[in-house]
């Protein structure tokens, strides 16, 4: 597996148990976001995912292996471990869903070394792949990431992060394509079912892909201010939930990390079902269905399957 | 808004309309005031006429002008209006039919220059939003279609059923074209079927059928032989369906005005507690 963030954050120290366990402390208390590397000299690597102070997810990487360890305290669980080698990665929320996949893979994804200047058309090749695609994108200093939903639908998610500075919003292409370093190579991560990430990956792409196309064509038929209207409503529902998926602009802004598919499945349908409702009694159930289905079937595979076996539309329609 | 007071507000908006059916018949059944019964009925259609056209009005100024229903409400606005426009002309002549020397208004005269225009208004609405829901589009030679066979429909039926004279044509094309935008109103209605958008399109159905008929009875010599044999019931039952026509569509033009102002909270019915 290539290092995550490894051309941004390359700060190794080696640090005794104590220490560490000083380290861990310092995130939780500074309600610090970002991503943790504890490496056992010889052994196994660990990565740990903060959310907020909160020890959220941690993997364990071996020769071939790689297994998420779930109900474990890091501070109990690494307190007789010794000596480790420790990296920290501050980043934002919305990096998660990339690191999370690249995390549950136990090799490098196929690699393409290319130009900076070709970035673009390198995704537009990609994107016309049927099945969903995470594309790592390492420079000498700096990392991206891209979320390509399959069947031609553009990225979801654009994110980039240079030495030292991350950006937490969608930075398009536009830094990507003006970015100074020449060359930089492409590890490709694609959709495995194997691979239960993969999952809730294509649960987000799918929810948030059908959830714009619905606004946009209520949009279409309704107009801005009845769409600003339900988006409105929908932020107060994601804030009833306390998630944080936020509706502005026709666009979802999904930044929440589901601990698990199921409770991501809850959230969902009860957005769907805020939409749902108020978008039949405006233009009546049969468009409401028709926009759906046109969408699903747009959808690559693997990602509407994921949302039609998770019944992500059964309380609203 | 909640759903009670929505309820509410709506069942005002159908006394109110009662309440304008009530006067019309009440004035025109017992001409309270005999020197003024024209004055009266005309003044209702024309204030019927002006509800419905502020209610266009006023749900068009809720669009953004970049908004695609903006186009479709802007040009039923015009419509209403050139409708009302019709209605002022009509009634203007109405009253002054003995200053003028005349027996009774022209047909076709400067109203339905107003009414006409009015139509084919609608008519480019009703294309596109046809094209909206539809989202593919209608062509030009269709829609021109669709004013032909007006034409050649009322002509066939003309020379059928009645002889061929500028008047008749323009009563008869009245009865064959708002039946069609009828139609056409009925198509829509069944697309937005179960919400609040197919309100007005119920309204437009409703009024191009009842317009359709009142057409007809006016075509026929219906409307004029009851007149002049003292049936005034028959009579009553043709003019009240104008008023109903125009009606129907300021009630559904009201529903989604309500659902403009106050979103669709107002229209889900809250569960049962």
């Amino acid at each position: 597996m290539t290092t995550i963030l490894g051309n941004v954050f390359r700060e190794y120290r080696l640090v005794s148990a104590g220490q560490l366990q000083a380290e861990l402390n310092m995130f939780r208390q500074d309600l610090s976001t970002g991503l943790v590397e504890i490496a056992y000299p010889g052994s196994d690597t660990y990565y740990i995912i903060f959310t907020e102070g909160r020890p959220n997810e941690i993997y364990q990487h071996g020769p071939n292996r790689v297994q998420r360890l779930d109900s474990i305290n890091p501070h109990t669980f690494f307190a007789n471990k010794g000596e480790a080698s420790l990296r920290i990665c501050p980043v934002p929320l919305r990096f998660f869903r990339a690191i999370k996949t690249i995390l549950a893979f136990t090799t490098d994804g196929e690699q393409i070394v290319t130009q900076t200047s070709d970035v673009i058309a390198q995704l537009a090749v990609l994107q016309k792949t049927p099945e969903p695609i995470i594309v790592q994108i390492t420079w000498p200093s700096s990392e991206g990431f891209v979320f390509l939903p399959g069947n031609n639908w553009p990225a979801r998610e654009f994110l980039f992060i240079s030495e030292g500075q991350a950006r937490d919003n969608n930075p398009g292409v536009t830094i990507i394509s003006r970015w100074p370093e020449r060359e930089c190579t492409f590890h490709i991560y694609r959709w495995n079912p194997a691979i239960t990430i993969w999952r809730e990956n294509n649960l987000f792409v799918g929810f948030s892909t059908v959830f714009e196309k619905i606004l946009e064509r209520y949009d279409e038929l309704a107009g801005r201010a009845l769409v600003t209207r339900l988006e409105n409503d929908l932020n107060i529902t994601s804030r009833n939930l306390s998630i944080e998926v936020i509706f502005s602009g026709k666009t979802v802004d999904d930044l929440q990390i589901f601990p698990t598919a199921a409770s991501a499945v809850t959230a969902y349908r009860s957005l769907f079902k805020t939409a749902f409702l108020q978008i039949s009694a405006v233009v009546g159930p049969r468009l409401m269905r028709d926009t759906l289905e046109e969408s699903l079937d747009q959808l690559s595979p693997p990602v509407r399957e994921i949302l039609l076996e998770m019944r992500i539309f059964d309380t609203a329609i | 808004m909640s759903y009670q007071r929505r309820i509410t507000i709506f069942g005002l908006a159908i006394f109110v309309a009662v309440a304008l059916l009530t006067a019309y018949i009440f004035v025109y059944q017992f001409e309270p005031f005999p020197a003024v019964t024209d004055l009266l009925t005309n003044l209702l259609i024309i204030i019927t006429a002006s509800l419905t056209f502020s209610g266009t009005l006023l749900i068009l100024l809720h669009y953004h002008p970049t908004d695609k229903p903006f186009s479709i409400w802007l040009h039923f606005t015009f419509g209403v209006g050139l409708w009302l426009l019709g209605e002022i002309a009509w009634a203007w002549y109405a009253l002054n039919l003995d200053a003028w020397g005349l027996e009774q208004v022209p047909t076709p005269g400067i109203p339905d220059l107003f009414y006409i225009l009015g139509m084919f208004m609608f008519s480019v609405g009703l294309r596109r939003q046809y094209q909206l829901v539809n989202r593919r589009p209608l062509p030009v030679w269709m829609f021109a279609g669709f004013w032909l066979f007006s034409f050649l429909a009322t002509a066939l039926i003309l020379l059928t059923f009645s002889s061929f004279t500028l008047e008749n044509f323009t009563e008869y094309f009245y009865a064959v074209s708002e039946f069609l935008i009828g139609l056409s109103a009925l198509y829509m209605l069944l697309s937005f079927s179960g919400g609040v958008f197919a309100r007005p399109w119920l309204g437009m159905f409703i009024f191009g059928i009842s317009d359709a008929l009142f057409a007809i009875a006016n075509a026929s010599g219906l409307y004029d032989y009851s007149s002049s044999n003292g049936g005034n019931i028959l009579t009553l039952v043709v003019d009240l369906s104008y008023l109903v026509a125009y009606l129907a569509l300021a009630l559904g033009f009201f529903a989604q005005l309500l659902l403009m102002k106050y979103g669709p909270g107002a229209f889900l019915k809250p569960p049962k507690q």
